[in-house]
């Protein structure tokens, strides 16, 4: 670039001391080469100039749109854009396994507000994947379960798509759970408990306590049914 | 010759977002003044490649375009930026309309300058929180001294909401130039909404009260409506409250006594933090809308209960109204609800520290004050802040408004978060009025009747 420009720069001197020295133009002949040297160079140049036009950035200043409302977010927007995103990064498996470590977390505070488990048992809980009738879920959140046939196959096609089937999975399962809890008295400030009477009770009993004593019932006979199994083993 | 610059008429921060709208960050950076558009870029190969044929081919027509190419190289760039010396007028036919009001706003723009603007256009900076469906633009050219007019309607909601100063562009008649002013206009900036405060039925408020006499019932015996406990008559007892069927069985005077009703401090606490504006859909109010319509609701019926009420924002700023009474008390609550910058439809950009917050709001509160507290429940530092509140004697009632979708895995779960909260809360002995798609004034009477029980 700098040789282009010495030549640039000299050839311009030259004419101007051409202006005062009419004589030194006689050192160029007009022949067929200088003529032609002086078409190759315009075409060199004019194609430089070609490309420049190809690659320039053409700008405009932007005007907004002043007429839109401003749009705030909807809760879990950040969650929704790393369950969504495909393609396998050193940061995107940091988000998910902390997103997982979360979700885990959620978990066990739903089954907390579900009642049913006492505090020292709802890690062990998601552990097994006995909180829930979703396999899918049960193997995604727990650390015993082995992972189920729909699992295996979105493997092949790439961890992301195994980690959305999982937390799709997982946030239904956990929704579902959620449902439960909402349908469990929660004592307020007066101790008042909603729906004690008419359809929320069985008898003197409430129906959301019959449930969880159900669910306790059935997990403790298939404890005892897992040991009798290895005893018999 | 003078532009929005020179003229001074730029925004003093150089704010470039329409109201702190969602705006590409590049556009913060991008030069302002006079901007080569490089729409002509490469005119010179169009002079050069022919005249290069030419003489390679020796064809003479060939130079002779070339010619041609010169000529629009040279149009490109002899052409400069016009001059930018334009004024606008800003008129809006109703300064301070009610909420859901039709405002039209009107711009007329003036060229001052002595040549022609031939490609000029002008946007209005719409504030954030106002939406047009009506383009809030011009284009047009502009003779000197003519003026040009355009109008669009925005419909009113709560706050007190300013323009931004109105962008302009003109342009060289090549296009190979635009020269871009931000001009701030002439006549009306701001339009006030301030609704009115409309009380709802009743609010239930929790057992902490003062020593004057209003609606809360306690468990102190005197004066009121409900049988508290009776006890041996004392000289000067009112006649009325004589247990006279017990006098008359047993002959002994005794007094009958009654839950004693008095009246409560309130402090209306808003979140109102850059992560409570939330909402499950771009049509729906925000949270911290919301909040402030519970709050606006709220603040009139406990006043007419003759209940002290005093407003606080959890959010930056310093948005405080001490507990009062009274008419005077009502009209300075209802201005801080609807145009204190701390509430405003849109977040405000000042940084905000929680945790300082909370030690200087806990100085302000009278120390028999309850908070009725107006949060989306975002985060767990909003379910903090009602359990530290609570556990420091303020007997704390959340009034949350549920901003969360359940569209999407993402959206779902942070419901699933938000339910886990109001559990929290609940279990901690807190009252929470999880608020819904219903009215506010249905919800507090279920709530009412729950809680009553």
């Amino acid at each position: 670039m700098r040789a282009v420009a010495a030549v640039g720069v000299a050839a311009v001197a030259f004419g101007f001391v051409v202006v005062v020295q009419r004589g030194l133009a006689g050192l160029f002949d007009l022949t067929y080469v200088f003529v032609t040297g002086a078409g190759v160079l315009a075409l060199v140049q004019g194609l430089r100039y070609a490309n420049d036009a190809r690659t320039a950035d053409h700008r405009a200043i932007e005007t907004g749109d002043p007429e839109d409302r401003y749009e705030v977010p909807v809760p879990g927007d950040a969650d929704d854009e790393l369950i969504t995103r495909r393609g396998y990064s050193r940061a995107s498996i940091k988000r998910r396994r902390e997103f997982h470590q979360h979700l885990r977390r959620v978990a066990e505070e739903t089954l907390r507000a579900r009642g049913d488990y006492g505090d020292g048992e709802v890690s062990a809980a998601v552990d097994d994947g006995g909180w829930t009738d979703d396999p899918v879920a049960a193997w995604f959140l727990g650390s015993d379960v082995p992972p189920p046939p729909g699992a295996r196959l979105r493997r092949l096609l790439g961890t992301d798509a195994e980690f959305r089937y999982g937390v799709v999975h997982a946030v239904d399962a956990l929704s579902a759970a959620r449902a439960d809890a909402d349908g469990l008295p929660v004592g307020d400030a007066d101790g008042a408990v909603p729906d004690a009477t008419g359809d929320g009770r069985v008898g003197s009993v409430p129906r959301h306590v019959l449930g969880g004593v159900r669910r306790a019932g059935r997990r403790r006979l298939d404890a005892a049914r897992d040991a009798l199994a290895e005893v018999r083993r | 010759m003078t532009d929005g610059a020179a003229g001074g008429r730029e925004p003093a921060d150089g704010s470039t977002g329409a109201n702190g709208r969602n705006v590409d960050p590049l556009e913060r950076i991008r030069p302002r003044g006079v901007v080569p558009t490089g729409r002509w870029t490469g005119m010179a190969a169009l002079a050069l490649v022919p005249v290069g044929l030419g003489v390679l081919l020796r064809h003479p027509p060939l130079v002779l375009v070339g010619a041609l190419g010169v000529a629009f190289a040279g149009y490109a760039r002899g052409d400069t930026a016009p001059d930018l010396d334009v004024t606008i007028e800003r008129e809006l036919s109703d300064p301070t309309p009610d909420p859901g009001d039709e405002v039209t706003v009107t711009l007329r723009i003036r060229n001052d300058g002595d040549g022609v603007l031939p490609d000029l256009r002008a946007v209005d900076g719409v504030p954030a929180a106002l939406a047009t469906d009506d383009p809030a633009r011009l284009g047009t050219a502009l003779r000197p001294g003519r003026t040009a007019t355009f109008s669009y309607r925005v419909t009113a909601i709560r706050g007190a909401h300013e323009w931004d100063p109105v962008h302009v562009l003109a342009r060289n008649p090549s296009g190979s130039r635009e020269r871009d002013a931000r001009i701030d206009a002439e006549g009306a900036t701001t339009l006030r909404c301030a609704p009115e405060l409309e009380a709802t039925a009743s609010l239930p408020l929790r057992g902490l009260t003062t020593v004057y006499s209003g609606r809360v019932p306690t468990d102190v015996g005197g004066a009121g409506i409900e049988f508290h406990s009776t006890r041996e008559y004392r000289h000067g007892d009112p006649a009325k409250r004589v247990n006279w069927a017990r006098y008359a069985r047993t002959g002994e005077l005794s007094t009958l006594e009654f839950r004693e009703e008095r009246a409560a401090t309130v402090v209306v606490c808003i979140d109102a933090r850059e992560g409570a504006y939330l909402a499950p859909d771009p049509e729906s109010p925000n949270a911290v809308e919301r909040s402030v319509e519970a709050a606006a609701q709220a603040v009139p019926a406990l006043l007419d209960s003759g209940d002290r009420v005093g407003v606080a924002a959890f959010a930056p700023g310093d948005c405080r109204l001490d507990p009062g009474v009274g008419d005077d008390h009502a009209a300075r609550a209802r201005e801080l609800l609807a145009t204190h910058p701390s509430l405003a439809p849109t977040p405000s950009d000042e940084r905000f520290l929680p945790t300082t917050w909370v030690r200087r709001f806990r100085r302000w509160l009278p120390a028999d004050a309850q908070v009725l507290f107006c949060t989306p429940l975002p985060d767990d530092y909003a379910a903090t802040v009602a359990r530290r509140l609570d556990a420091y004697g303020h007997a704390v009632t959340v009034i949350s408004p549920d901003p969360t979708a359940d569209d999407t895995p993402g959206h779902r779960l942070a419901g699933i978060e938000r339910a886990n909260r109001v559990s929290r809360l609940r279990s901690a002995g807190i009252r929470v009025l999880d608020w819904g798609e219903e009215s506010l004034a249905t919800e507090l009477e279920r709530a009412d009747a729950r809680w009553s029980r």
